[in-house]
């Protein structure tokens, strides 16, 4: 009774929402459509029609994505409003992803200016400066002139403690990455203590889906970064998320050399993703044996595409499962997140006239 | 609606009906004594008889209102969503609401053996 008076308003909301965005042809017509002009018209009359308002006021293509993430952040608080204590502390979980994304971009930028000395007033504007999850005062970050008026613009959040830490690097000589890792790795540990707190159905489904999460991330962590950017076996151990199959084999062998680590996990990979190995192995991504950049930029795509297939895979089947869950709120967040990525991407392809043919290839629609 | 909002709802509904349950007994249950002592029976018969209507009715009237929270809830949100399922969603509240029509069936027959 109780989880069904839980979940039985939001989800038949959710439902219907999933439905009508799976119905909607409004991508695939602005992929046809001849201009960037006419593809934002496409949006008119769907959920996107603000997007299309926003682009008639203000012609700025940038202000349109500021605008999707918006309407990402009132997606998830709207649904959080209408849940139980725990499951809203999950889905805020999630929201807080955006946070950090937020964050990251906000830091890049200041990394751009105070690091690289560019010029980032084209940039500064299109950060999310409203409160998100918890208060960051973005203008500091980004015209931050040292790393600890970061740190104090951080104080009141989690963040806290990885600013802290990363005070004393030198950033200028190992860039963002392993503070934009951290991040991720301090997201990720919240989701999963977060997930421990929710009801046991709810949580049952909840780290079934996040253990594929970060398998198939640690996946592409794996090929972008040690294949990719070539890092050493060394650093790939502080990438790799301590969390799902793959990251929990790798904590365990913590202690073996980096090279006979890597050479494990390739093996726990072909054992519980055989069908991504093979894709792999098809296309040389796990091979050290690459040729120009561009092809290696090709290959990546072809396999982020691929994991992104499995995870919708995935994704669908909460569809299939109890319907008073918290999986028909996971499975509507990334539905959700999948169109506005893909209509972001149609935006910008129509921004530098790609041809129908070769959006369709590049997004495998 | 929060599920905590939704649970107090319920619960206020269930304290009203064995509110309404209690008056219907207090007034009615003299009156059909006083008809079946005339036609010659025990007036705890008759009592035990009213009781088992009262509870055929009001269960009946509980499951029916535990129902249609959730349904009704769930018919709304989707409609509000996509309009054009109201009268797909409308079915489902009917069947819902039957279950207080067949509590009220039944009682009218355990009343019609007094």
């Amino acid at each position: 009774m109780g989880r069904v008076s839980d979940y039985a308003f939001i989800n038949a909301k959710l439902r219907a929402r999933i439905g009508i965005m799976r119905s909607e042809s409004a991508i695939d017509e602005m992929i046809k459509a001849p201009t960037l002009s006419e593809a934002i018209a496409k949006l008119d009359g769907t959920r996107f029609a603000r997007l299309a308002e926003v682009y008639r006021a203000t012609g700025d293509l940038q202000q349109v994505e500021l605008a999707l993430v918006d309407d990402e952040i009132a997606s998830y608080r709207e649904v959080a409003s209408y849940l139980e204590e725990r499951s809203r502390g999950y889905i805020t979980m999630l929201l807080e992803k955006v946070e950090i994304d937020n964050l990251k971009n906000a830091l890049r930028i200041w990394y751009s200016a105070a690091i690289r000395g560019h010029q980032i007033n084209s940039r500064a504007p299109y950060i999310e400066k409203r409160l998100i999850v918890h208060p960051i005062d973005y203008d500091r970050i980004v015209n931050a002139s040292s790393f600890q008026d970061i740190v104090h613009a951080l104080s009141a959040t989690p963040y806290a403690g990885i600013a802290r830490e990363f005070a004393d690097r030198d950033l200028g000589v190992t860039g963002l990455f392993p503070l934009e890792i951290a991040l991720d790795h301090l997201w990720f540990g919240q989701l999963e203590a977060a997930a421990e707190a929710l009801a046991k159905e709810d949580r049952k489904i909840a780290e079934a889906i996040f253990s594929v999460d970060v398998d198939l991330k640690n996946i592409l962590f794996l090929i972008r970064y040690r294949f990719y950017y070539s890092l050493g076996p060394e650093e790939m151990k502080d990438v790799i998320l301590p969390y799902g199959t793959i990251g929990r084999e790798a904590a365990r062998m913590g202690s073996l050399p980096a090279d006979e680590m890597m050479a494990r996990m390739k093996g726990i990979v072909s054992r519980r993703y055989p069908a991504i190995m093979e894709e792999i192995d098809d296309i040389r991504g796990m091979s050290d044996d690459l040729t120009s950049q561009d092809e290696n930029a090709m290959q990546i795509l072809r396999i982020e595409n691929y994991l992104a297939a499995t995870r919708e895979k995935e994704y669908s089947r909460l569809l299939l499962g109890n319907p008073f869950s918290i999986g028909v709120v996971l499975a509507y967040f990334f539905i959700r997140r999948q169109q506005d990525g893909l209509v972001q991407a149609v935006l910008s392809a129509k921004y530098y006239n790609w041809e129908e043919g070769k959006i369709r290839e590049a997004l495998h629609i | 609606m929060t599920a905590y909002a939704l649970k107090r709802k319920i619960g206020l509904s269930l304290v009203l009906t064995l509110v309404l349950l209690a008056l219907t007994a207090f007034f009615f249950t003299p009156t059909l004594s006083a008809a079946a002592e005339g036609a010659g029976q025990g007036s705890s018969d008759v009592s035990w008889v009213c009781f088992a209507a009262a509870l055929a009715f009001g269960f009946g009237a509980i499951g029916a209102g535990m129902a249609i929270s959730n349904v009704g809830s769930a018919a709304m949100a989707a409609i509000s969503e996509k309009p054009e399922i109201a009268t797909n969603a409308l079915i489902f509240i009917a069947l819902a609401e039957g279950l207080v029509v067949f509590g009220f069936i039944t009682a009218l027959m355990i009343l019609g053996k007094v």
